[in-house]
């Protein structure tokens, strides 16, 4: 049943996953090619031109996550879930197999950015002390990738209705979070220079948060 | 007068050319009868009139330009009396300068700068900066004359559309303001960090102390001083900042940092518009001699005699051309060497900012340094390199893969517990 649901999960998520696999395979290389542009590399503008590009790998792993999570009940939730109703397994175990398909298949865009990392790297000079680290960084992308899989496959596992709830609170906050508390404040002064953003994303770097991946250092070179 | 003279002799010399054209195409009545001169006595006859007519226009030109004085006159008391002045106020220790419509916001923003980004490594404001001025204009208010020659652009603050957020404007000036205040030296070393304008990580000033943008920094640099220095040396990293090492020239300090050509490479960038200045030439002839253009340049901007034949290498410029250059051109960047001036007030402790504005202005940088940080310029080097190493995080390192690992583990445990029984949901 695992290969059925791998081959499943598959052909469901393929398409969706081939803009975040291409990206994460030409990120490395563009960020290289905007280097070329400006000159060697070996110039102190190196940080500069790479730093502004390395937020784009967490966004992409959270975006090939979700798009494996999302496709992974798609399916079923399709179906009205007929065909999990069929199988002689219980409800725990194909949750589970279905879990671990699409735990495979978050390792394809990482290997994706491994690769164009290490092109990347391959294609220019770098000073004296600094490094290429496109495995460390495909490493990280993919338990990125993992920790926006997991979210969103538990969430998807349960109703719709849950699911959208979850979301909308999540994304509402985020991008309405400051102004409502910049409003509130007017009424509440506890409230008065509280950036909710800021309370998120300290939370989020927490060391024991599940995004706390998607903190930290993203530089395909560094020191 | 003078312009009256001058229009009326033309206006005299005018007639006269007429008059004598005139008497030249009029046929003679009595052919070998010499005719009378023309009428010059008439043009004289009118002289006094037209004098008196020009002498007029001064006098209505001097009533105009009366009017227009009473005029603005006028306006300038009428803007005093109906729009506000400027008002300055000392709050928190900060002198802060705004339109009474603005003072409350720019007083608000300035303390919360001074709290969020100064106090951790400052403690309270100095006594100097409530005797500054630090300035606050919102352009998107009503249009003041009153508030500044320029429209506002001295003030060190403006908030304007598209430039919402003035915190970081906020940053800046406190610190420009910290910087007048103390040795020449320091501004020197470290204004252009104040100055630069930019949004990056790397750049901009901002006194909370980024030691991994300095490694970066040094790392990237093609210094053979920041390799050293990365390497565990503490007097290359004081070299690469800019300081002078007991018994070191400048001339030394500068040859240290690059090979000739890496240098001669960064002094031409900075010279293109020196080369402009000198009709776009490379080079100059001196005698017999061919010498390169900025080298030229260099000589007669220093008022120096600049000798046949001779040849000055990249690090002579460097130092001859000031201190701006001197620290322009150096491999740390400035908001590098604020990583330094910060641990310098942090190991300095109580009274190091107190010291370093009491300092006399004329002191020497590393003098001034030793003075905040109350140690020797190579331990505060040295102190300042293992920090430098000390604060890294890689790319690989510190992953919080049981954290990540856990979590996903959990949440799948947690999917498991769905229910397949969706009818109605």
């Amino acid at each position: 049943m695992t290969k059925q649901l791998l081959l499943l999960h598959w052909k469901a998520a393929r398409w969706g996953l081939l803009p975040w696999v291409v990206a994460a395979f030409g990120v490395p290389l563009l960020i290289v090619g905007r280097l070329s542009v400006e000159g060697s590399l070996q110039s102190a503008d190196l940080w500069q031109q790479m730093i502004p590009l390395s937020p784009v790998f967490p966004l992409l792993a959270v975006a090939a996550g979700s798009t494996i999570a999302l496709t992974a009940w798609s399916w079923d939730h399709r179906q009205g879930h007929v065909y999990a109703l069929a199988l002689p397994v219980p409800r725990w175990r194909y949750s589970w197999t279905k879990f671990l398909a699409g735990l495979t298949l978050a390792a394809i865009p990482a290997v994706a950015l491994g690769a164009g990392g290490l092109i990347a790297a391959s294609m220019v000079e770098l000073p004296e002390l600094v490094q290429a680290y496109p495995g460390a960084l495909a490493f990280r992308f993919y338990l990125a990738t993992l920790a926006a899989y997991g979210v969103m496959f538990a969430l998807a596992a349960g109703t719709m209705r849950t699911a959208l709830i979850v979301l909308t609170v999540g994304l509402g906050a985020v991008l309405l979070g400051d102004p409502v508390v910049e409003f509130a404040a007017r009424v509440i002064p506890a409230l008065d220079g509280v950036r909710l953003t800021d309370v998120l994303l300290n939370v989020a770097s927490q060391p024991a948060s599940p995004f706390r991946v998607l903190t930290g250092n993203w530089l395909l070179f560094d020191v | 007068m003078c312009r009256a003279g001058v229009v009326l002799g033309l206006l005299v010399a005018a007639q006269a050319v007429a008059a004598q054209s005139a008497a030249a195409q009029e046929p003679s009545a009595l052919p070998g009868v010499v005719q009378p001169a023309p009428a010059l006595p008439e043009a004289a006859r009118h002289l006094p009139r037209l004098e008196a007519r020009l002498d007029s226009l001064l006098d209505v030109a001097a009533g105009l330009e009366a009017r227009v004085e009473a005029e603005r006159e006028r306006y300038e008391s009428s803007t005093r009396e109906t729009l506000d002045a400027p008002v300055r106020r000392v709050a928190g220790g900060l002198g802060v300068l705004a339109l009474p419509r603005d003072i409350e916001t720019a007083t608000a923003l300035y303390e919360t700068t001074w709290r969020q980004v100064f106090e951790p490594i400052f403690g309270a404001p100095p006594a100097a900066l409530g005797e500054v001025q630090l300035g606050y204009y919102d352009h998107r208010g009503e249009w003041n004359p009153r508030i500044a020659e320029g429209n506002g652009m001295r003030y060190s603050v403006q908030v304007m559309n598209g430039l919402d957020d003035p915190r970081p404007q906020a940053v800046r000036a406190v610190m420009t303001a910290l910087l007048r205040e103390g040795p020449i030296a320091f501004y020197a070393w470290l204004g252009q960090a104040a100055s630069i304008d930019d949004e990056t990580d790397l750049a901009g000033f901002d006194p909370r102390s980024d030691l991994l943008g300095a490694r970066r920094h040094l790392a990237a640099t093609r210094s053979h001083t920041n390799v050293d220095c990365l390497d565990g040396d503490s007097t290359a990293c004081a070299v690469s900042l800019g300081l002078r090492p007991e018994g070191w020239t400048l001339e030394e300090v500068a040859r240290a940092w690059y090979d000739q050509e890496t240098l001669r490479e960064i002094l031409t960038d900075r010279r293109w518009f020196r080369r402009a200045d000198l009709g776009g030439q490379d080079r100059f002839e001196v005698g017999d001699a061919s010498i390169d253009a900025a080298e030229y340049f260099t000589y007669r901007q220093r008022g120096l005699t600049v000798p046949e034949g001779a040849s000055i290498d990249e690090a002579d410029i460097v130092v001859l051309e000031g201190t701006e250059i001197f620290h322009d051109v150096a491999p740390a960047s400035a908001s590098t060497r604020m990583t330094l001036f910060t641990l310098a007030i942090e190991l300095g402790g109580e009274g190091s900012v107190e010291r370093w504005l009491e300092l006399d202005p004329d002191v020497p940088l590393e003098e001034a340094l030793e003075v905040v940080a109350g140690m020797p310029v190579d331990e505060l080097a040295e102190e300042w390199r293992l920090r430098l190493g000390a604060d890294t995080e890689r790319p690989g390192g510190r992953l919080p893969v049981r954290a990540t690992l856990g979590w996903v583990a959990l949440l799948g445990v947690l999917s498991m517990t769905s229910t397949r029984w969706r009818l109605g949901r």
